[in-house]
């Protein structure tokens, strides 16, 4: 009995958070004609733009040729992107989805975990149209590394869900989460390598920045899609943090389970 | 039908506390409770069983702790301490109506709310076409929700709660909904799903609703259960409550609450001694009074010439005043329904007499009918000429 009791629970589990994704990427491009345009449109402009700033206002290509230096770019600008999207959603779905978490016996974790599902597939599916573009018009190298991609997006999926784990709770108890959080991504995006790479920055900042788990996961990008060397420092700290956060968030949303009802 | 001993669910000790969590208990993850943390209870350690085919009404003012019991029995809220045992599937109706989209269909928003409840898309299908003739939502259920007036949100939401068999539904004054040909529906959907089995626990002002669909209920009062029985006696103590809070504040106010107190004891009255009533049903002295029995009014001293004797709602409103002379009256069948009553004696201008004095009383029966007069009557289009 306690082996079916307890094996149910985790695939009707399953389906739960799959039907919760899903109607999460349902909701926003509710109503709207052109959605997935739309989500493609502006990190095109973003993409096109840092290219030109760098590329062309600052230099920063070097004798690369511009289309490949933009498919650099790209490499880190999207990881981060679909981080930082992740970690947004994550944080809010609480608050988001307290309609529904008023009407239905939903475990909060689920609710998290759905809104970071839903954002990353669109993110995954984002980066392949233009990782398809890129390799295409031959900007981008086609190997069999690619064949990797799925784990490392699957691992920057985990790191936005962990910490989304860990500030769901407190975005929902207090709502200044959020801000706080927006100024310190604005801040994480400068010191992580995604405008640049490790190797440039000062020796004296290098060991340091190694210690930021987003720099593993670009590194991870960089690594699968241009072929860049392997740094194993940041990946590890990478995937200890995303542990770390699993197990704090997981922690929170128990020990709290009966005073966070009372925010929905 | 054995099986119908083992109750569907079984609370015990259920107490649930609001606290304003503040940012300080999320960093030191304490759940003790602070005293300066500590909200006052919603709700006090509460004990209830609801059997198969039961069904418990829940009863009370704005306030009372109806909303968190019942969050805590749909599973949507955690009681701060004690256990609740669930044996089947439930469904609630609470918040009907949230959840949707406003930019989605009524179908696309009834889909995707079932996959919630796990339903693959085969059996989608199949409650929805349950959910369309239920809701009787016809063309409009491809429209966008945000085109719906609020009675077909309602509808759709009430349709699609119950469009899933379930063993134990919480509903929450849902059954005041939509229009009335909708709400005789759903009273009829509520009586077939007792009788088919099912359980229900219901919270609701409407006091007729809890009596009509209720097999017991209880009564709430600042998170303490004040009463608990079956539907019909709890919603009258209910009543007589509510009614004797309406009255304005008077010094028989302060009795309101003790039925068997008669005035006598009132310590104001030591100087005088003040009227004494005698209460009798079928012979029997005491404050409770047989609905459809011989009843006797009787007090002492006896009233003065043109007095009269009224029997008052406990809002004051007056019942009846009849003219008395001597010691009292007698009443061959107590026509009141069941409820709690005031007696007093009056003069003829119908100021309360010198000697004041009066008593309470609680008319108990069977009836169901719903007033304060037992109207004898027969059923059919044209009176029958004696």
């Amino acid at each position: 009995m306690s082996l079916a009791s307890r094996a149910a629970p985790v695939g009707s589990r399953l389906r739960l958070l799959l039907e919760l994704a899903r109607r999460d990427v349902r909701s926003r491009f509710a109503g709207s004609r052109f959605g997935l345009v739309w989500s493609l449109l502006n990190p095109l402009l973003q993409i096109v733009s840092y290219g030109l700033i760098f590329g062309f206002v600052y230099g920063g290509a070097g004798d690369t040729p511009r289309g490949v230096f933009v498919a650099t770019l790209f490499c880190g600008l999207w990881p981060w992107w679909a981080f930082q999207e992740g970690v947004v959603r994550g944080m809010g779905a609480l608050v988001d989805q307290a309609a529904l978490l008023k009407k239905m016996p939903i475990p909060p974790a689920l609710c998290v975990l759905s809104q970071v599902a839903g954002s990353a597939v669109l993110q995954a599916a984002g980066f392949l149209v233009f990782l398809g573009i890129f390799t295409v018009a031959g900007l981008l190298p086609a190997s069999g590394r690619l064949l990797w991609l799925p784990f490392v997006m699957l691992l920057g999926a985990l790191l936005a869900a962990g910490i989304g784990l860990v500030l769901a709770p407190l975005q929902l108890v207090v709502r200044d989460t959020m801000h706080l959080v927006n100024a310190i991504l604005t801040l994480l995006f400068f010191a992580s390598p995604v405008l640049y790479r490790i190797e440039s920055l000062p020796a004296a900042l290098q060991p340091l920045a190694q210690l930021n788990p987003v720099a593993g996961l670009i590194g991870l990008y960089r690594a699968v899609v241009l072929g860049q060397p392997v740094s194993w420092l940041p990946i590890a700290v990478c995937i200890a943090a995303t542990l770390a956060c699993w197990i704090l968030g997981l922690g929170i949303l128990r020990r709290l389970g009966a005073v966070l009802d009372e925010y929905w | 039908m054995n099986a119908a001993s083992t109750p569907v669910l079984l609370a015990r000790g259920l107490t649930k506390t609001y606290r304003d969590a503040g940012l300080r208990e999320l960093v030191f993850g304490s759940t003790a409770p602070l005293p300066d943390v500590l909200g006052p209870a919603a709700l006090e350690p509460l004990d209830l069983e609801v059997e198969p085919g039961a069904s418990l009404g829940i009863i009370g003012r704005n306030g009372a702790g109806k909303s968190t019991l019942l969050r805590i029995l749909a599973g949507v809220a955690r009681p701060s301490s004690g256990k609740l045992l669930v044996r089947g599937s439930r469904r609630s109706l609470l918040d009907l109506g949230a959840g949707f989209f406003d930019d989605l269909s009524g179908h696309d928003n009834a889909h995707m709310l079932l996959g919630l409840d796990g339903l693959g898309s085969a059996r989608r299908a199949t409650a929805w076409r349950g959910i369309l003739e239920f809701s009787g939502l016809g063309r409009f259920a491809q429209e966008p929700v945000r085109t719906y007036s609020s009675g077909m949100r309602v509808r759709l939401a009430y349709a699609m709660a119950i469009a899933i068999p379930c063993d134990i539904l919480v509903a929450d004054e849902v059954l005041a909904v939509g229009d009335e040909e909708f709400q005789r529906r759903c009273s009829h959907h509520v009586r077939d799903f007792l009788a088919a089995g099912g359980s229900l626990v219901l919270a609701s002002h409407n006091l007729y609703h809890v009596e009509k669909l209720c097999r017991d209920a209880i009564w709430l009062d600042s998170g303490r259960v004040r009463a608990k029985g079956p539907a019909r006696e709890v919603t009258l103590a209910y009543r007589a409550a509510v009614e004797a809070s309406d009255l304005p504040p008077s010094a028989d106010e302060t009795e309101a609450g003790n039925p068997s107190r008669s005035s006598m004891s009132d310590p104001d009255s030591a100087s005088k001694p003040r009227r004494r009533f005698l209460l009798r049903s079928d012979g029997r002295e005491g404050a409770r009074l047989a609905e459809g029995r011989p009843v006797d009014l009787l007090f002492d001293p006896p009233a003065a010439d043109g007095s009269r004797i009224e029997i008052l709602r406990p809002n004051g409103v007056c019942v009846a005043s009849l003219d008395v002379a001597g010691r009292g009256v007698c009443l061959e069948a107590l026509p009141l329904l069941p409820g709690r009553y005031r007696v007093r004696l009056v003069d003829s201008t119908g100021a309360p007499q010198a000697l004041g004095g009066d008593s309470e009383f609680d008319c108990v029966g069977s009836s169901r009918e719903l007033g304060t007069v037992r109207l004898r009557h027969s059923w059919g289009d044209a009176v029958k000429s004696a």
